[in-house]
């Protein structure tokens, strides 16, 4: 066989390895990781290649969280628990990873508060849900609050759900009153 | 003179409008043995067809996915991300394998797979709605199929490779506002694919379209490296132009993509010079009081790096041989200097060198009975004399008249050199 033949077959070995082991991770996470309830408020953007999601920003990224001593830069650890409704909240902030239900966020470097050393917002790793072509607006429609005779009607809570497992996190569905996203889109609109 | 020499000599003819560009590739087909026969054309045809088919079916297959079939089981998406893949694969192998050398196949096949491997990224994140920015997801279809630029060897793919790279290089500065570090590795990864493709004689567009985008996308990427924008960066940019420019005296026989560096290089060159000869722009680098810091560091490795280029060159080209362009870096410095202590004498200096190089443009390409180089002098002349009409605060009538007498000066000159090429 050509030598060029055995070359491309390195390449294309890697070309399928690659999604290959992001699917077998994330499924792994997907199917045995520990599931929590994060309250969140959806948006709806446009990605070129990915396609239409909403955007999802979750309370439990708001604290203050106090830092570790030796952190000075660069990504923390959030240990996950629960409140007392069961939704997800961030425990503590660590600089190395524990495994099981810790998960590598970013710090928002324009909340660090020197003086306290105290943290006022981290970003999750997970901040999307992404919805057939069209159901961006509708999603967010949902989440809207609107107004009848003046009178402002709060939208329904929504939570997504996630899984961890390792460190590694993946929403496995968006709940709006308690219902999955899906079964609110199979609704005529 | 010997051969080697006639075929070096042959970009300095063409700028000098002595010969059009035409009859130097017709001069280099005759003395090379690359004359393209018949059926180099057809295949050259298939080629091109080629990949314009495969490349709208790998965007068709991306904007597919882009839709979300989430209608459809977990395990069919997932055989739907790597399916085009393999396919995509086959097609690669069976071209290596069966095919070997024949531009269809190659240019066809790796740029469907190309698409597919970004579709297949998409799926996944798609599976299990993975985040991330734009920019990581760029950075992993680069890095995932920057290989074919390889093997097969893909210039369309290549080409690819740089948009992908440099886009996502001012992802990362504007929405991170973090230095593009991969931009420079991945670029490094991809230069002697670059380099090989611009040597390639039988592939003269596939050389002179990798060298322009390299230009391009080297000319952005560095300037994301500026911490801070200064007044003294268009010295610097100055230097990365005039160091395009010297690309082709880098080796005995000007490789064909270094004629398109060249080419950008002087455009860029033109723009700074059009841009220092500006009230506006010139009383902004006037208006700029702090020191240049970091930029600065920036600036001189540009400058170290144009005057390294200018040696290597030295011993093909003296100065101003084959055009003044190269030492174009020298006049921008000197006009940014001056522009320091008395911006208005800047300001009329860099419009008088304008000029004169239009003129210049001029006089060599009616010599020369060559429309372009004419045309391109007369632009020199043109766009400083407008964009000044609109910087200063003149009526609509002297407006007008201005864009009357340039529009009559281009119609004539022009029809002269029709006139001048029929009876020759």
């Amino acid at each position: 066989m050509r030598r060029p033949l055995w070359m491309f077959m390195i390449i294309a070995l890697a070309q399928l390895a690659a999604p290959a082991w992001m699917m077998w991770r994330y499924e792994r996470v997907r199917l045995h990781g520990t599931e929590h309830r994060f309250r969140t408020a959806p948006i709806d953007p446009r990605d070129p290649f990915r396609g239409e999601h909403v955007v999802l920003e979750f309370e439990a990224e708001t604290g203050p969280f106090a830092l570790p001593e030796d952190w000075t830069d660069g990504p923390l650890y959030a240990e996950l628990g629960a409140d007392s409704a069961g939704f997800a909240v961030i425990v503590r902030l660590g600089s190395e990873s524990r495994g099981g239900d810790a998960v590598a966020v970013t710090v928002e470097d324009w909340s660090v508060n020197a003086d306290d050393r105290t943290v006022g917002r981290v970003k999750l790793p997970f901040d999307r849900y992404y919805v057939r072509e069209g159901q961006g607006p509708r999603t967010e429609a949902l989440l809207q609050p609107t107004w009848t005779d003046e009178e402002r009607v709060e939208p329904l809570p929504a939570h997504a759900v996630v899984r961890v497992r390792d460190g590694r996190a993946v929403v496995t569905d968006l709940l709006i009153g308690g219902r999955p996203l899906e079964a609110w889109m199979r609704e005529p609109s | 003179m010997s051969r080697e020499a006639l075929l070096a000599a042959l970009p300095d003819l063409v700028a000098k409008g002595l010969i059009t560009a035409e009859q130097a590739e017709r001069i280099r087909a005759e003395y090379t043995g690359s004359v393209v026969p018949e059926d180099r054309k057809g295949q050259r045809m298939t080629a091109v067809l080629g990949t314009v088919g495969a490349a709208l079916i790998g965007l068709g297959l991306v904007l597919l996915v882009a839709h979300n079939w989430d209608g459809l089981p977990r395990g069919v998406r997932a055989l739907l991300a790597v399916l085009p893949v393999l396919a995509g694969q086959t097609i690669v192998a069976f071209g290596l394998w069966r095919r070997p050398g024949r531009t269809a196949w190659t240019e066809g096949g790796s740029v469907f797979l190309a698409a597919a491997v970004g579709a297949c990224l998409a799926i996944i994140a798609q599976l299990f709605h993975l985040g991330g920015a734009l920019h990581d997801f760029v950075l992993l279809w680069s890095v995932l199929i920057l290989g074919l630029c390889y093997v097969p060897g893909s210039a369309v793919v290549g080409l690819g490779v740089l948009g992908l790279i440099t886009w996502q290089a001012v992802l990362v500065r504007m929405e991170d506002d973090t230095l593009p570090w991969a931009w420079a590795l991945l670029l490094v990864a991809f230069l002697p694919a670059a380099v090989r493709r611009m040597r390639d004689v039988e592939r003269r567009v596939a050389a002179g379209w990798t060298g322009a985008m390299l230009a391009i996308a080297i000319a952005v990427g560095v300037h994301l490296f500026i911490p801070e924008w200064h007044p003294v960066v268009v010295v610097g940019t100055a230097a990365l132009a005039s160091l395009f420019t010297l690309t082709p005296w880098w080796s005995t026989t000007p490789a064909p993509g270094t004629t398109a560096m060249r080419r950008v290089g002087e455009v860029l060159l033109l723009w700074l010079l059009l841009m220092l000869g500006s009230f506006t722009v010139v009383d902004a680098v006037q208006d700029a009081d702090d020191r240049p810091g970091a930029a600065a560091v920036v600036v001189a490795v540009l400058v170290l790096s144009a005057g390294a280029a200018y040696a290597w060159a030295w011993r093909r080209r003296r100065p101003f041989h084959g055009g003044p362009m190269p030492e174009g870096v020298v006049a921008i410095g000197l006009l940014y200097l001056v522009s320091l202590a008395s911006p208005w004498i800047a300001v009329v200096l860099a419009n008088v060198l304008t000029l004169a190089l239009g003129v210049w443009h001029v006089r060599e390409g009616t010599h020369a009975g060559a429309l372009r180089r004419t045309n391109l002098g007369l632009l020199l002349i043109a766009v400083p004399v407008l964009w000044r009409f609109f910087e200063v605060d003149l009526s609509f009538v002297w407006r007008g008249l201005a864009f009357i007498a340039i529009g009559i000066a281009f119609l004539l000159l022009n029809l002269r050199l029709l006139r001048a090429r029929k009876r020759s």
